[in-house]
């Protein structure tokens, strides 16, 4: 029996020394936990200062949000307004485009005119200049013909006319009877055309006598080859040249 | 020019009818024609007053012819005396032929 007594006096101080130590702990513990609620507290406070803070600032984000929504949207508004100038201006710009290139087809034109209007001044200089050398070279002319003219009226006067009417007459004269027969006779005689052509002319070719003479050619040809029988004229029957003997 | 070209024309025709009054001299010497107006021509002689009759009957011309002749050369100045009145014909310059 003693054995077991102080086996539960043994377990009544191991108990008792594990209660204690259990009290203590608990104290422990609870005071740890009195502490860490405090904390707990103190951060849960902390944190509730903290969100109001944040709450704070975001009704304060919130407020500039709106005041930026509302900024954005002006600025919206506002940028619509130069889209539509945009537009205008660039409507502006297209028919301005078109009115430059309208002008500088149109400044075109007088510019091809007068381009056309210089060539054809040249053309016009060019020609006066052609003009005008043949002007010069026609009053060069001129000076020539009236040369040739006074040299023509020296050389063919009047006067020298007279002698040659006078030399006329003088034949006539000094021939009447003989001119005579050649102006009033009944009949035309062809054989003094064919001697004064050969007297001439030095030599004729039977041909072209025959084409000189106002008589048929066969008359003509019978008319030469009598001439020449009766030994007035000469014809050389292989060449058909005639001849005054 | 004209001037110039009448000129030549009339010199052309003065050397012409040189020549072709040569040429007929030639033709009535060598007796290759023999026209009446020739042969009536060639009847007269210088210095004598010629009976037209007479000459006539020697060239055997019709008087008409024959005087029509005459008075032609007498109107063209020819060295010929024709009184038509007496009829006779004076040939005052030998004949050129």
């Amino acid at each position: 029996m003693s054995s077991n007594l102080k086996d539960a006096l043994s377990l009544i101080e191991q108990f008792e020394n594990a209660m204690d130590s259990y009290q203590q702990n608990f104290k422990r513990i609870n005071e740890e936990i009195i502490q860490n609620l405090a904390n707990t507290w103190k951060s849960l406070k902390n944190e509730q200062i903290e969100i109001e803070n944040l709450e704070f600032v975001i009704r304060n984000q919130n407020s500039e949000i709106m005041e930026l929504r509302t900024k954005l949207e002006d600025l919206n508004k506002k940028i619509e307004n130069p889209k539509s100038e945009r537009e205008t201006l660039l409507s502006k710009i297209s028919e301005f485009k078109t009115s430059l290139e309208r002008t500088v087809d149109d400044l075109k034109k007088p510019k091809f005119e007068l381009d056309n209007l210089n060539s054809q001044l040249n053309a016009i200089n060019e020609n006066i200049g052609l003009k005008e050398a043949k002007k010069l070279e026609l009053e060069q002319k001129k000076i020539e013909n009236e040369n040739r003219e006074r040299e023509l009226k020296k050389n063919f006067s009047e006067e020298k006319l007279n002698e040659l009417e006078r030399k006329l007459l003088q034949l006539k004269q000094n021939n009447f009877f003989t001119t005579f027969l050649i102006e009033h006779s009944d009949e035309e005689i062809p054989e003094v055309d064919i001697i004064a052509t050969i007297m001439s002319e030095g030599s004729c070719k039977l041909g072209d006598l025959k084409k000189l003479l106002d008589v048929p050619p066969i008359m003509a040809v019978r008319t030469i080859k009598q001439l020449a029988v009766k030994g007035i004229i000469n014809l050389d029957e292989s060449t058909n040249i005639i001849t005054m003997p | 020019m004209e001037l110039k070209s009448t000129f030549l024309k009339k010199l052309h025709f003065v050397e012409s009818f040189e020549n072709r009054v040569s040429a007929l001299k030639i033709l009535i010497n060598k007796k290759y024609i023999s026209s009446w107006q020739l042969q009536f021509i060639k009847a007269l002689q210088k210095d004598s007053n010629l009976d037209l009759k007479n000459l006539l009957l020697a060239t055997d011309i019709r008087e008409d012819q024959a005087k029509s002749l005459l008075k032609k050369m007498v109107q063209l100045n020819g060295p010929i005396e024709y009184d038509e009145m007496a009829g006779i014909v004076t040939l005052k310059k030998e004949v050129d032929f």
